[in-house]
């Protein structure tokens, strides 16, 4: 029996490796490139630096672990070993391709290109560069409805911290919705005051920061833990910092320009300040740990990470096993999503309302219709075919818009729909004029949703199931007056009952979408 | 055998110039900017409104916004003292990072107020040397935070590295000010109510100020003229009951 030398077996299995790596290249690409061109025209529509920056600071980390020794950095490993991971991310592609979650491909998309290195150049290679593909998370933009439904939670926090830090500046404050009224001037806090944005960029310095210094596991926990508090702190320091600006005499609208500008620069500075505070006090009692267990056993210090001897695995077969997986991914890629239904344009009651174009201009859905009715009242409907379109990427829950013009919401109730589903009723309060309003997102069922996240996730189910690839119809029906008795109130209800049962969709029929149904 | 040294001795121990830094920055500074501001009224934390020249014109009545601003100040003197002794056990070390976290926060706050007024601080150092005074929440905001910084040091030896023995007076600190705080926001809100002009408001809007009345002499006085003439009469009688005077007498001159 004769064996062959160890190296001329490397040498033998070279060539067949290398071609399955590019045909492995090649079927990944084919099977990403619908959702890497979804991600390339959403990066486009968001027009934020944030995708670039993320992008930029994961090859600055893979140029600079590339070149450390392997030794140097930390052990880590793949859950399930490379091919595991594989096959996991594959799955996610795979289904947020077929369902039109794109989010679930996004995110899939960094572990299928480091898993597929671990295939290729082994575990090391995951070592290497799995921090820089943990910071291509970065880059992918967050499904619109949970996050405004995030950014309205820290706006309001924002907004209360603020007033509360003016009033005791001396400036005697009053909050309406998501606008601070003080004396000299007043303050709309929009999108960008939530701190969610500060959050992100303060996640990719941590990021950065903890790829490229060796930080222990708690420090490093503690850093990432740190970006929310200190982005809300920071947001509360710049938007209190700005009011007591406003208001100082000598300040007048030039000065208030700049002062706007550069405080949104500036806001990242106490909140990087805050994450190495954070860093700084788990690393000092640490070492102080560290020094007290060198002193005797103690059950505080844990025992250093020894790295894992890892088992020489065949390559080859599990190169092949990918690269059919990964064919297999492609081909059911190219079937296309379900497509998405138009919704039938009902008749609305009232006359059409002057404020659809600004409507259509602001809100940009697939479909609208907005009526006018008498003493103030007036309904619409929006029809969205997806909320996490590239051009729907600031869509957001109707609460905000009503905080962010002023308005305080003053009760938010649930009102039970005889056939299942249920209503949201908001009241609504601004310098003495009351706004009662009605809204629930209808499913293709006829089902009705109070809020935007549930009808997100269950239009989300829904088309994971490939049951129905139906849109989001938000109905809303409004009214304004000084006071509203309980048979106004009363009336109110039975108007927006109304309005739901006529929209809700009729089994027959199925028309195409009605685009500018408005102006009709 | 080592015998216990007293506080004085381990303030001897310590870096003196640091130590000095601190006392004068930290302790002397504060008081020194805090008694001239008791004539001149500048402090738009102590006083309320808008920051400028008060001159005694603010409201002439100390009320509960004063007793929460001195409280808080007392708390962080307390704090500098503290951490200039060195505490050497955890749970006085602990109760020094508390205190020095709420001088921290006490200090940002009136930093952040003082913004508006620095060009005149500077014109004031120009002319006057007092215009220093000005500068004392920016120079105690470093001596606190520094002292704050040792304090949590020291704390880390003396735990053996327990982070608890840090989060917890950390976290205290917060606490303490939304603590002493909660009195100021339950009379604003009551101010409010009492705003709001009908009779019907006067009378929700004292009771829900209860003991606190006491305390909002100067604010009731000043809301008076805001009030319709059927209030003002439910006031001017109340008023009269809690603190046996004529709201009239207690008015700002401005409004009379």
């Amino acid at each position: 029996m004769t064996t062959c030398p160890p190296d001329s077996a490397e040498r033998a299995a070279g060539p067949a490796r290398a071609g399955l790596g590019l045909a492995l290249a090649l079927a990944l690409g084919l099977l990403a490139w619908p959702a890497l061109v979804r991600l390339a025209r959403t990066w486009q529509a968001s027009s934020t630096w944030l995708p670039l920056g993320a992008l930029a600071a994961a090859a600055g980390v893979a140029a600079w672990r590339a070149r450390r020794p392997l030794a140097e950095l930390r052990s880590a490993r793949l859950p399930g070993g490379p091919l595991g991971a594989f096959g996991l991310a594959l799955l996610l592609v795979v289904l947020g391709a077929r369902s039109g979650l794109w989010q679930l491909a996004w995110v899939a998309l960094p572990l299928l290109g480091l898993s597929a290195l671990g295939l290729l150049r082994g575990e090391d290679a995951c070592r290497r560069y799995g921090p820089a593909a943990l910071l291509l998370l970065l880059a992918i933009p967050p499904p619109n409805a949970p996050t405004y439904a995030l950014i309205a939670a820290l706006k309001t926090l924002v907004a209360s911290g603020a007033a509360g830090l003016l009033t005791l500046c001396g400036l005697s404050t009053q909050l309406d919705g998501w606008v601070l009224r003080f004396a000299g001037g007043e303050l709309r806090l929009v999108d960008a005051c939530s701190g969610a944005r500060t959050q992100s960029g303060l996640l990719a310095v941590a990021a950065a920061l903890l790829c490229l210094r060796s930080a222990s596991r708690a420090e490093a926990l503690a850093t990432l833990a740190a970006c929310a508090p200190a982005a809300l702190a920071a947001s509360v320091l710049r938007v209190t910092c700005v009011g007591v600006l406003y208001a100082a005499p000598w300040v007048g609208a030039a000065e208030r320009g700049w002062i706007h500008d550069l405080s949104g620069v500036l806001v990242i500075a106490p909140g990087v300040l805050l994450l190495l505070a954070a860093g700084w006090l788990v690393r000092a009692f640490e070492a102080q740990a560290r020094a007290c267990a060198a002193r005797g056993p103690s059950p505080l210090a844990a025992p250093p990470g020894q790295p894992r001897a890892t088992r020489p695995r065949a390559t080859s077969p599990r190169l092949a096993l990918a690269l059919t997986l990964a064919a297999g991914g492609a081909l059911l890629v190219r079937a296309r999503p379900l497509p998405c239904p138009g919704h039938p344009p009902p008749p609305l009651p009232g006359q059409p309302s002057p404020a659809a174009e600004q409507l259509r201009r602001d809100l940009a859905p697939d479909a609208l219709r907005a009526r006018q009715g008498l003493e103030g009242s007036s309904a619409l409907w929006l029809h969205y075919c997806d909320l996490d379109m590239p051009h729907h990427a600031y869509a957001h829950a109707t609460e905000v818009c009503y905080a962010v013009s002023g308005w305080t919401v003053l009760e938010e109730r649930e009102l039970p729909l005889g056939e299942g589903g249920a209503l949201l009723r908001l009241r609504l309060g601004r310098r003495g004029q009351r706004r009662l309003v009605h809204l629930a997102f209808l499913d293709a069922e006829g089902r009705a949703s109070p809020s935007l996240v549930g009808a997100w996730l269950g239009r989300a189910g829904a088309r994971l199931a490939r049951r129905s690839a139906a849109g989001s119809l938000l109905v809303l029906s409004s009214a304004e007056r000084r006071r509203f008795d309980p048979a106004a109130e009363r009336r109110e209800l039975e108007r927006a009952r109304r309005v739901l049962a006529r929209l809700a969709p009729q089994p027959s029929s199925e028309p195409a979408l009605a685009q500018g149904s408005s102006s009709r | 055998m080592s015998a216990e040294r007293s506080g004085f001795e381990q303030l001897e121990d310590q870096d003196p110039r640091r130590a000095w830094t601190w006392a004068l920055f930290g302790l002397i500074l504060p008081i020194a900017a805090f008694a001239l501001d008791a004539g001149v009224q500048i402090d738009p934390i102590l006083w309320g409104g808008p920051p400028g020249l008060g001159l005694g014109r603010r409201t002439g009545l100390l009320g509960l916004r004063q007793l929460v601003v001195y409280a808080l100040l007392g708390l962080s003197l307390l704090g500098t003292t503290s951490a200039l002794f060195r505490p050497r056990t955890l749970l006085l070390n602990g109760a020094t990072i508390a205190l020095l976290t709420l001088a921290v926060l006490f200090a940002l706050a009136h930093a952040i107020a003082y913004v508006p007024l620095l060009p005149a601080f500077v014109w004031g150092l120009l002319l006057l040397g007092l215009g220093a005074l000005g500068f004392a929440p920016y120079l105690a905001l470093l001596a606190w935070l520094s002292q704050l910084v040792d304090c949590l040091r020291r704390q880390a030896r003396l735990s053996q590295g327990r982070l608890r023995w840090a989060l917890t007076p950390l976290l205290a600190g917060p606490a303490l000010i939304a603590l002493a705080l909660s009195p100021l926001a339950v009379q604003q809100r009551a101010l409010e109510r009492i705003r709001g002009g009908d009779p019907a408001h006067v009378r929700a809007g004292l009771a829900q100020l209860g003991p606190l009345a006491r305390w909002s002499r100067g604010e009731l006085a000043a809301l008076y003229a805001d009030l319709e003439a059927e209030s003002q009469v439910r006031l001017r009688n109340h008023y009269l009951e809690l603190f046996d005077r004529d709201v009239h007498d207690d008015m700002p001159s401005r409004l009379r």
